[in-house]
């Protein structure tokens, strides 16, 4: 077959959905198929500039490449998916969460605009409309199937995959860290960590890992930590590459990833691949489909208090952790998350 | 439903806080409703049947506003209190009540303090009005042409409400004028009146006794006719029978009370100026006919007009606007351009038949009590409110309509094909409905 991934790019900011899209590719590849990524280029502000993404994604036409045909689509994002095909399937990473559930959310930039709801009408609209012209729809995890039943109505399936180089983690004897890689970030509240980080108990130490989204939010962070003293115990890696990104997590004592009702999170899969415990929040949303509290890792209330109370718990009781880790490794196991299992369906 | 309501709010003197004041607590039955005023001072009064909250045009708190399912914005001719209400429904598009139809003071009162306000207002008139409009403009804004010509034939009705999910008219010439436009959801309401049972509604065991009392009351302008009806009264042979008693503030009082005066009029007519709501209404009482004309109008229900009903009392009003769709059995008509002649023909008619008069203020209250409840006023706001809301997705799909055009032209010179354009349309048409 010859397959297109129609998918949403942001220039130069690369996360969880890119390397989902690149291993999908290789994935399909694979399996014997030809494959290309389709990437749109999106911006989202100001917020008429949705409408005209959505339209300028309307008007194309995937139906063929010099005279052959496209025999199926597979929408990724919004607006990439309402590429119109006759033959198109979807596993959606997410929809434009600003319309949705991050409406109303502290870091919300749609609902502070004059014309915020008849942008959101559209997407909600366009989004309804879209999901009816698929085949199948299948989302990345449990966490974006609930939400899109929750505000469109829909039922999907979630099919997880594997992260990028599954096969490659490994576990060593831990240093006296825990890891966060991931992008920078209000959502992901590194911010979180940060406070937490100065009521621990323990001279624990942090490495973030990850390019923020944007400098003035990083610099904010790094003030922050001069303000509640803890500078000195963070370190912030930046953009690491595959090699250290390995090596950084075979050592760590475990994963801190609170972040707030991610969609999937690579980062819990990674963690439970090397092994090591994950210290998440209870409204993380994606992770905790895959860590179950005091068993493969700890879930509490996303505040600093707690979160520091975890962290001094996986830091006083090395066993205990290793342990918790070991119990996510097997977990992890027990799930065959495979891509075989994601390009079957995806293609059937 | 969950409602932003835009409008100026007691203390503010105009008659459309004053109608938002009697409006809400009865709108709160039927919708959530959040008040809405770039005034610091507001009667606490209001705040037991509406959140009121305050906003700046230059920091303008859109994540609480768009915690509504919709806005309403109150569009009248004074720029004071409706021009930044009006600025905000062009950023945020909703549900405007028109309050006036011919809206030539509101913008004039606009551009004339804008920066660049010639240049805008002189656009804007070419816009709506072509090469007419704009010399027409020019000439205004040099003083060789009156604003009441200006609003005359030019209203700038729709520079008001163009961004609008859909209007609410007052009057029913108002409501066909836009609904035949097809641009908008027009919906025609009557204008609310309240407290009715407060009032003595016997006009009959009025005691009726000479002179006779004529009353005028309000904000008056030169539109009232007042000088026609000083003259008219001047030169009535029964005017002995009557006393006029005037309550409100005058466009100028000095000269009014001169042309008094030199009219001979000082024994026949009293100047009250404004009076607590009380005393007005002891006066409204009292009174035996209420004069209440107006010319030229700015297409507007009056307000004064059902306070007018709600005392049972006759009235003479000028036969124009919304005044001219009301029944003859309800008030009695002066024709713009008779006027001195017909105010005198309808005092010596009521002289002649006092009681045909009573009957007519009796008829006016029973049409107060029918057509402009309170009740189905809120209902059918809020039952439009439903359907504007469905609107929304008209005003996205006119904008991309613009942007695709105006992409298009600059860089074809040809129309664009039926096949090509019918792809486009059905594109918006699939994110905006």
């Amino acid at each position: 077959m010859r397959i297109l991934v129609v998918t949403t790019q942001v220039p130069f900011v690369r996360g969880g959905a890119e390397i989902l899209a690149n291993g999908l590719v290789q994935a399909i590849q694979k399996a014997g198929h030809q494959v290309e990524i389709v990437a749109i280029p999106f911006k989202w502000y100001p917020p008429e500039q949705i409408l005209e993404n959505m339209l300028a994604c309307r008007l194309l036409d995937l139906s063929e490449s010099c005279g052959q045909s496209v025999d199926r689509v597979i929408g990724l994002k919004f607006p990439a998916y309402l590429i119109p095909h006759p033959n198109k399937v979807m596993w959606l990473i997410h929809q434009h969460r600003a319309a949705y559930d991050l409406w109303n959310a502290p870091h919300s930039d749609l609902i502070h605009t004059p014309n915020g709801w008849q942008i959101r009408e559209a997407i909600v609209n366009a989004d309804n409309k879209i999901f009816k012209e698929c085949n199948s729809i299948f989302t990345i995890s449990g966490n974006v199937s609930s939400r899109l039943k929750k505000f469109n109505q829909i039922d999907s399936t979630p099919l997880y995959n594997p992260p990028q180089a599954a096969e490659r983690f490994y576990c060593e004897e831990e240093q006296s860290y825990l890891f966060f890689p991931s992008r920078i970030n209000p959502l992901k509240r590194q911010e979180l960590v940060i406070e937490a980080l100065a009521k621990t108990k323990n001279p624990i130490k942090i490495l973030f890992a990850g390019q923020a989204d944007n400098q003035a939010y990083a610099d904010h962070l790094i003030n922050l930590t001069e303000k509640l003293q803890v500078a000195e115990r963070i370190s912030f890696l930046g953009n690491i590459n595959e090699e250290e990104k390995l090596n950084y997590y075979a050592r760590a004592l475990g994963v801190v990833y609170p972040p707030l009702d991610e969609d999937y999170g690579y980062v819990t899969l990674e963690a439970m691949l090397a092994s090591k415990p994950i210290i998440t929040c209870t409204d993380s949303g994606g992770p905790l489909e895959f860590v179950h509290n005091n068993a493969t890792g700890l879930i509490v209330e996303p505040n600093p208090q707690f979160l520091a109370k975890a962290m001094d718990e996986i830091w006083e009781n090395r066993s205990w952790a290793q342990a918790l880790g070991k119990a996510a490794r097997d977990y992890y196991s027990s799930l065959n998350i495979t891509w075989s299992q994601v390009v079957e369906k995806l293609l059937l | 439903m969950k409602i932003n309501w835009f409008s100026p709010l007691p203390p503010t003197q105009t008659g459309i806080a004053e109608y938002t004041a009697y409006v809400i607590p009865v709108l709160c039955n039927y919708a959530e409703v959040v008040l809405w005023t770039n005034s610091t001072n507001w009667s606490l009064e209001i705040e037991q049947y509406a959140k009121v909250c305050y906003y700046e045009l230059t920091n303008i708190p859109w994540a609480k506003i768009n915690q509504a399912d919709l806005n309403v914005y109150h569009i009248g001719n004074h720029s004071g209190f409706h021009h930044a209400i009006w600025e905000i429904n062009n950023q945020c598009p909703g549900l405007v009540v028109l309050h006036d139809f011919k809206l030539h003071h509101f913008f004039g009162g606009i551009y004339r303090v804008h920066p660049q306000g010639k240049n805008l207002y002189i656009n804007q008139m070419m816009r709506y009005y072509g090469l007419t409009g704009k010399q027409a403009a020019e000439k205004f804004w040099s003083g060789s042409l009156t604003i009441e010509f200006m609003a005359e034939n030019y209203p700038l009705t729709y520079l008001a409400i163009e961004n609008s999910l859909g209007v609410i008219t007052h009057t029913q010439e108002a409501f066909n004028t836009l609904n035949q436009e097809n641009r908008w959801s027009v919906a025609y309401a009557p204008l609310p009146y309240f407290g009715v049972q407060q009032r003595n509604k016997n006009q009959d065991a009025k005691a009726i006794n000479l002179p006779y009392r004529l009353i005028v009351f309000g904000h008056i302008a030169t539109n009232r006719r007042i000088e026609a009806l000083l003259e008219a009264l001047a030169t009535l042979d029964e005017k002995n029978s009557f006393h006029l008693d005037i309550y409100g503030k005058l466009w100028d009082e000095n000269y009014v009370h001169s042309k008094i005066l030199k009219l001979g009029l000082d024994n026949l007519v009293t100047l009250h100026s404004f009076v607590e709501e009380a005393e007005l209404d002891l006066a409204l009482a009292n009174a035996h006919l209420a004069i209440n004309l107006r010319y030229p109008t700015v297409g507007e229900a009056s307000l004064s007009q059902l306070r007018i009903w709600s005392h049972s009392l006759p009235s003479l009003v000028t036969q124009v606007g919304w005044y001219s769709e009301l029944s003859e059995d309800t008030v009695a008509f002066v024709r713009p351009d008779n006027e001195i002649e017909d105010i005198q023909q309808q005092l010596r008619n009521f002289i002649a038949q006092p009681k045909r008069f009573f009957e007519m203020g009796k008829n006016g209250l029973y049409l107060l009590e029918k057509e402009h409840s309170p009740e189905s006023y809120a209902q059918a706001i809020v039952h439009f409110a439903h359907h504007a809301r469905k609107f929304r997705c008209q005003a996205t799909a006119h904008k991309l309509v613009k942007l695709v055009g105006r992409e298009l032209s600059s860089w074809r010179e040809t129309e664009i094909l039926d096949i090509e354009a019918k792809k486009i349309s059905e594109a918006i048409h699939f994110i905006s409905c």
